[in-house]
Formats: C-alpha cells, sequence, structure tokens
C-alpha cells in the first residue's frame, strides 16, 4: 500500500465517521420532528394504542440515517479531494490518485511529490469530529416536546377509548338481550297465547338491535327501559284477578270431598294439577250419587260466587253447578271441562307472566353495565369539562313505574334533577316513566344511578290508571296501592317462578305457604 | 528540462530583474509567468512606474532582442509592421525591398498602446496571434519567441482609443502596476539616483524560454481541477447558471474560451514555480484576475454602480 492510500484510507475512515455522526443527527432530527407531528396529529385524529406511529416514526428516522450514509458513502476521488482540502495537500492527492497509472517522468514525479506529502501529512489535523449542533439541537427540542406532548392527556384518545368501551358494552348488552329473546322464545308453555310470546320474543330482539344501534349507552339504556314498558304491556292486567278468583273458587270447591283434589290445586294455585283434577272430576261425575251430586253442584256454585274476577271460570263452574242441580251430567261434564280449560290457560299466562318478568329481569341486567359506562363517561366529561352539560337531565325513564309492586319505591334514573327541556313529559301507560327529553343544557349529574328497579314478581297493573303521571319526573309514588291488593299478584308471580321441575316439591310447598300465611 | 532547472531560471530571471526593479514580486512573477507561456501582455498603470524599465531589463535578462513603439496618434501600421520602399543596386536597377519594422524582435514593449488608431492598433492583431506580418502579397514570420508588452494609462482618457475586445482577447495577461510603497519608493530613489546603476546580465535566453514552456505543458491537471478552471470561466458569463448575482447584474460578455487555456496554462506554470507537479485550485485561483480581467466585459450598470472587473472576477 502506497503512503497515498494509507492516507486515503484513514482520511475516509474519519470521513465515514462524520458522516455516520452527521446522518445519525439527521435521522434523529427527521424521527423527532415526525414524532411531533404525529403526535400533534393524535390530538385531532386520536390513535389507541399511540406507540405504534412512534414506532414508525422511529424506523423512519432509522431508515433516514442509514440510507444517507450509504448514499454519502465517499469515493476515492472525494475523499482525495477532501484531504487535499484539509490537509493542505493543493490537490497533490487528487492528482495522484487520477494519474495513478499514468507513465512518464512528470506523472512519476507528481505521484512521488503527492507520497511525500502523504508520509508528513497528520491525519490529526483534520481535527475532532464535528458535530451537527444545529440538527441535534432541532431533534432534541422536537423531542422533547414530542415526549411531553405523549405525556400529557389526550381527550381525543380518551374519547376514543371511550366510544370502544360504549360500543363494546352496546354489543354486551345487546348480546345478552339476545340470547333472553331466544331463552323466551323457546319457553312456550300450553295454553298459552303463542302470538303474545312471540310478540315478546319480536320486542327483545327489537331491543337488541336497538341497543346495538345506539349512538351511546345512555341512548341504548333508554332504549331498553323502553323495550321493558312495552314489553310489560303485553301482561294480562287482569291475572291477579284470575288468580284470586280461582284461588277463592278452589278454597270453596276444598269443601266438596269429591273436589277436594281440584279445589286444592286451585286454592294452591296449581293451576296445570287443578285443570287434570277438574278434567277427572268431569270423568267420574256420572259415578257420583244424585246426593253426591247435589253437594258438588252446591259447591261449584259457592265456587262460582268466589270466582268473581275469572268471568270464564265463574261462568264454567255456574253452568256445571246448575247442570248438576239439573240432573245433567253431560251438561256438566262439558262445563267442568271448560272449567279446566280455564284453569289451563291460566296456568299458560301464568307461564307467559313469568317469562315477561325474566324478560324485563333480563333486560335490566343488561343496562346495568350500560348505565356503568355512561356513567363513567359522565365522570369522564366531568373531569374534562368541570360543569359542562349533561345528557338527559332529568329524565326519569321510569320514574314511579314501580306501582303495584314495589309502591313508592319508583323513583326514576334521575330524581328530582330534570332540568331538561321537556322534564318528564312522559305518557306511557305506567305511571310516571315518560322520558324527559332530553335537556339541553342540564346540570351534569349521574343518570341511572342504579335507581332501576328489579321487578320482582308482582307487575303493576297500570293501576297508576296511564293518567300521564309521569309528568313527576321525580318519581313521585303517586300510585300506592294497598298491601292486600298487590298481595295475590306477587303470590302468583312467585308460585309461577318456583312451578319448575327442577325445584322439589317441598320447597315449593313452603314457598305456597309463605304466601298463604301472609294472605292470611 | 528537468522541473529544478525550469524553477532555477525563473529564480535567476526574477532574481536579476530584482537588481533593477525594486519591489512589483508579484508583477514580476506574473511577467515572468506570461513569457513562459509564450503570451502578451498588457501592463496598465500610472507613468513612472516602471514599466518601460521592468520590459526592457527582461529583454537583457533573457537575451532577447527588444523594440520600443511609442504610440501616438499618428502612428501608421507600417511604422509598426514595417514596408516595402524602392532601392537602387550597385547595377542601378530599382527594386522593391522590405524594411521591417520594430515588430520584428523578440521583444516589443508598445508604450501607451491605446493612443494609437484602431487601425494602428489592429495591425498588431496578426502579430500577436499568428506571429507573422503580411505586407503587400508576402507574409513574413516573426523571430521566436515574440513577446508583446504593451501599456496604457488609465488616466489620460482624452485623445485614447480603447483597444478592441478580439485584440484585448490576444493579451495573455493585463496586469496592473500597482503603486510602490513607501519603503520602495526609497529604494527606487537610492538606487537611481546614485552613482553606480546596476548592470543586467542575461541569465537565460529564448530557448530557454521554449524550453520551459515545454514542460510547463506536461504538468497533471486532475479532472476535477479542470472542472473548477471551466466552472471559473463559465461564472463570468451572465447567462449560465454557475454565473453568481454580480455576474447576472453587471457583465455584458463573459470570457472566451482563450480565457480557459490562459487559466490552465498559467496554473501549470505557476506550480512548476511553486515547486509542485500538478495543478492546485489555489494556482488557478491566483491566475484568474490577471487571466479573466480584459476578458470580462461589463455593461452600463456596472459602470453607474462604480463596479470594476476586478470585483466580477
Amino acid at each position: 500500500m502506497t503512503p497515498v492510500q494509507a492516507l486515503l484510507r484513514q482520511v475516509r475512515g474519519r470521513l465515514l465517521r462524520d458522516r455516520a455522526v452527521t446522518w445519525a443527527a439527521n435521522g434523529a432530527g427527521a424521527a423527532a420532528l415526525l414524532a411531533l407531528v404525529v403526535e400533534l396529529g393524535e390530538r385531532r385524529w386520536p390513535a389507541d394504542p399511540a406507540w405504534p406511529p412512534l414506532v414508525v416514526c422511529a424506523g423512519i428516522g432509522l431508515a433516514l440515517g442509514v440510507a444517507g450514509w450509504v448514499l454519502a458513502w465517499p469515493s476515492w476521488e472525494q475523499v482525495a479531494r477532501l484531504a487535499d482540502a484539509a490537509l493542505g495537500g493543493r490537490e497533490r492527492l487528487t492528482t495522484a490518485l487520477e494519474f495513478a497509472a499514468e507513465g512518464g517522468w512528470l506523472y512519476t514525479r507528481q505521484r512521488a511529490d503527492a507520497a511525500a506529502f502523504a508520509v508528513r501529512a497528520d491525519p490529526a489535523a483534520l481535527g475532532p469530529l464535528p458535530l451537527p449542533i444545529r440538527t441535534l439541537a432541532v431533534a432534541a427540542v422536537a423531542g422533547a416536546a414530542a415526549i411531553v406532548l405523549a405525556a400529557l392527556p389526550n381527550p381525543a384518545v380518551t374519547q376514543l377509548r371511550a366510544q370502544r368501551a360504549d360500543a363494546a358494552a352496546q354489543a354486551a348488552a345487546a348480546t345478552q338481550v339476545e340470547q333472553v329473546a331466544q331463552r323466551v322464545g323457546k319457553q312456550a308453555q300450553p295454553g298459552e297465547d303463542a302470538a303474545k310470546r312471540q310478540a315478546l320474543a319480536q320486542q327483545l330482539q327489537n331491543a337488541a338491535q336497538a341497543v346495538r344501534k345506539a349512538p351511546d349507552p345512555q341512548s341504548a339504556v333508554a332504549s331498553l327501559s323502553q323495550a321493558q314498558q312495552t314489553i310489560r304491556q303485553l301482561q294480562d292486567p287482569n291475572q291477579a284477578a284470575k288468580q284470586d278468583a280461582a284461588s277463592a273458587a278452589g278454597r270453596q270447591l276444598a269443601q266438596d270431598p269429591n273436589a277436594a283434589k281440584a279445589g286444592q290445586a286451585l286454592a294452591n294455585q296449581n293451576l296445570a294439577a287443578a285443570g287434570s283434577e277438574l278434567n277427572s272430576l268431569a270423568q267420574n261425575l256420572s259415578k257420583l250419587n244424585s246426593q253426591q251430586q247435589q253437594q258438588l253442584a252446591q259447591s261449584l256454585a259457592q265456587a262460582a260466587n268466589a270466582a268473581g274476577g275469572d268471568q270464564k271460570l265463574q261462568s264454567s263452574l255456574s253452568r256445571a253447578s246448575q247442570a248438576l242441580q239439573r240432573g245433567d251430567t253431560q251438561a256438566a261434564q262439558q262445563a267442568l271441562q271448560q272449567a279446566a280449560q280455564e284453569a289451563q290457560s291460566l296456568n299458560g299466562e301464568n307461564a307467559f307472566e313469568g317469562d315477561v318478568n325474566q324478560a324485563v329481569n333480563g333486560l335490566q341486567q343488561a343496562k346495568q353495565p350500560l348505565e356503568d359506562q355512561a356513567s363513567r363517561d359522565a365522570q369522564g366529561q366531568q373531569g374534562q369539562q368541570g360543569q359542562g352539560s349533561g345528557q338527559n337531565p332529568g329524565s326519569g325513564q321510569n320514574p314511579g313505574s314501580g306501582s303495584g309492586q314495589n309502591p313508592g319505591q319508583g323513583s326514576g334514573q334521575n330524581p328530582g334533577q330534570g332540568a331538561g327541556q321537556n322534564p318528564g313529559q312522559g305518557a306511557g301507560q305506567n305511571p310516571g316513566q315518560g322520558s324527559g327529553g332530553s335537556g339541553a343544557t342540564g346540570s351534569p349529574v349521574k343518570p341511572a344511578g342504579g335507581s332501576e328497579q328489579v321487578y320482582v314478581p308482582g307487575q303493576a297493573q297500570d293501576t297508576g290508571g296511564g293518567q300521564n303521571q309521569g309528568s313527576q319526573p321525580n318519581g313521585a309514588n303517586s300510585d300506592l296501592l294497598p298491601y292486600d291488593e298487590v298481595l295475590p299478584q306477587y303470590t302468583q308471580s312467585a308460585l309461577s317462578q318456583v312451578d319448575r321441575a327442577d325445584i322439589p316439591e317441598e320447597q315449593r310447598q313452603l314457598v305456597q305457604q309463605y304466601f298463604s300465611d301472609l294472605g292470611q | 528540462m528537468q522541473p529544478e532547472r525550469f524553477q532555477e531560471l525563473a529564480l535567476a530571471i526574477e532574481a536579476e530583474l530584482a537588481k533593477l526593479i525594486v519591489g512589483q514580486r508579484e508583477l514580476v512573477r506574473s511577467v515572468l509567468i506570461a513569457m513562459i507561456a509564450e503570451g502578451h501582455v498588457l501592463l496598465e498603470g500610472q507613468p513612472g512606474l516602471g514599466k518601460t524599465v521592468l520590459v526592457r531589463s527582461l529583454g537583457r535578462v533573457l537575451d532577447l532582442g527588444f523594440a520600443r513603439v511609442q504610440f501616438t496618434p499618428d502612428l501608421m501600421p507600417a511604422d509598426v509592421t514595417g514596408t516595402n520602399i524602392v532601392t537602387e543596386d550597385d547595377a542601378g536597377r530599382r527594386r522593391f525591398e522590405f524594411q521591417a519594422g520594430p515588430l520584428f524582435t523578440n521583444l516589443l514593449l508598445a508604450d501607451e498602446i491605446n493612443r494609437a488608431t484602431p487601425k494602428t492598433q489592429s495591425s498588431l492583431l496578426e502579430a500577436m496571434q499568428e506571429r507573422q506580418v503580411t505586407v503587400g502579397d508576402r507574409t513574413r514570420h516573426l523571430p521566436r519567441p515574440f513577446f508583446v508588452l504593451a501599456t496604457q494609462n488609465p488616466i489620460e482618457l482624452e485623445g485614447t482609443y480603447p483597444l478592441p475586445e478580439a485584440q484585448l482577447d490576444r493579451f495573455f495577461f493585463k496586469l496592473l502596476v500597482p503603486f510602490p510603497g513607501g519603503q520602495e519608493l526609497a529604494e527606487i530613489a537610492r538606487r537611481t539616483t546614485g552613482a553606480e546603476t546596476a548592470e543586467l546580465a542575461p541569465v537565460a535566453s529564448g530557448d530557454d524560454l521554449a524550453s520551459m514552456s515545454l514542460l510547463a505543458r506536461e504538468v497533471p491537471i486532475a479532472e476535477a481541477v479542470m472542472d473548477r478552471a471551466v466552472s471559473i470561466l463559465l461564472g463570468t458569463h451572465p447567462d449560465r447558471v454557475e454565473a453568481p448575482d454580480d455576474v447576472r447584474r453587471y457583465v455584458r460578455w463573459g470570457a472566451s474560451p482563450r480565457g480557459l487555456q490562459t487559466l490552465v496554462l498559467a496554473g501549470r506554470i505557476r506550480a512548476l514555480l511553486e515547486g509542485r507537479y500538478n495543478v492546485a485550485l489555489e494556482d488557478l485561483e491566483a491566475v484568474a484576475v490577471p487571466a479573466l480581467r480584459h476578458r470580462v466585459f461589463l455593461n452600463f450598470e456596472a459602470d453607474a454602480a462604480g463596479v470594476d472587473t476586478e470585483r466580477v472576477v
């Protein structure tokens, strides 16, 4: 290796280090500036998680630095020119390199002169590595700004996360409602109205879709509340009276030894068994002597009198009584069979009522996570806006809706806080169920607040009359009912709930006994 | 010729001239470069700065024939080139015989060249470029080497005829003769007013100059340096992208390709004079002003702004 080549190698190494530092600074500057731009952009177009764009920025910076360094790889001619300039070679090295293979004594002299210069040249004269201060300063400032922005809370990201959480909560709630709909659709009982069950399933499906499409959890909760109200309207308001009538009739029939089983089943609200017993009684009428028939006719007449709340049952029992008094066992038999059918129908209606209650409870359970999410959203908005405007202030989705089952407890979601434009103007059948409308600038109160009622057996029989009592968004319990009026409904519902194969008979009797004791 | 001999001769010439010429080292060096390149020199300076002495001294040091022509408005071309005159031989027969003018010498001092009419000035064109003179129907070659060292006075503008661009381009260098400093003036006074007068001895010949010129033309020049020379020349053209703002604004015409030839050749000679065997960028920068200042022509705006070619180059 000639002295010129050795010197040029040294200079090239130094030059590569110089350019490595330069391009590293350029890459860092580019990455920092890109990161800053990304951070600023994420304030408007958020990304969650935020680190992938930053990793891309770092990658771009690294690629730029490496590519720049490679592309700036100096040729030997460049090295020679730079060495001449930096070491005072006066183009000796450049010329020697260019005419390295040239013949002629003057070229030889020139190469020797360049070699002599290379021997005495000191590469240390190149000085320390120059730092690209300006670029590094830009990189440092941009990087610091990006870090500060990354450390500061990003409202856009918070909002994005809230939206995602809202969507997830709504999707989960919709799925839950769909499961309820499927379960309810498969629980058809003999004697019930199939159209009502189909309507129930359809309402639940509609509620699931509404929840899925709702713009926010608050709206989804409102949709579910609306669905609860609609579903409750599928219940027969006279069901409790019918049950009461059946019980009363059963108690009268139980006094007759021939109709004791049927009477006891009716009294105990075991309507399926009551139907069977009444059919059995109808089949056995011809086996009774006339005295027994007359005694049964009298019991049936008393039972008919007691079954005033159920006209069909009353009519059947009455016709059976009259037929027996006439000695027309065939007519009596037909009447008793109709009474048995009525008992079966009543039993089916009871089961449907129970399913309606289950559906309402299922909707209520689906509402809970949505309410929690809405609460978190509201808290987040409060945190961001302080005294911000709340959504649906004072909406009172179900204010006072607990008439008949929890009198005086139907306080609604936002009792007494309605400051919306249309506070409590609902006009539902269930008193106080009107939504308060979306208040434009109401105070940001915590919605729902877990005050939604879980409807246990004992549905409101529209006792509020639907007289627009929802005009009181605070859910004032203006529809308090006497205890003895709601007890039969509770009794019927509880018994229908426990009337399942998986519940032991003794436990069912225990529940039955409990409500019997309450009735006394 | 070896480079060492080249340097030895150059130093000897400069040392000999220094016996009579006080200071003016750069001027002497530039004139020497031009003569090694077999180029002509236009000297500009105030009267009394030693221009004529320098040229005459060069003639003596280089052992060259010397002639001086004082250019005046009534000077005719034939007064410079020579003319055919009628002569009579011993037999009484008359015939035309060429009477050579002062141009037939090695070193011609054209003093105050801008005082002659353009017609007379143009009579020098052929001699300077082709180194030959055509009188009548016959062309005669001038002796080699042949140099024209012209002077012009920048002060007296009345009665002068500025040299045309074509003729200016024939001059290898245009050199400004600076006014000497105080110490140099004192030295001039001592040397010229004493009893003794320095006698100059020839230290080189015309053949030596030719050999030096041949050697200089072999000095290698790297491509990057050549590119720089081209860049410098193109930079004087206002319509080129290489031109700086001042050139675009003030220059009417840029330097001709002769300017590039001058740059490179002068750079080669300077490199040898500096003891190097290659042309450096600093060689080009050192010779750029004398090589290009008379080849760049400024516009009216430059005149109005007081910008001269020195600044532009």
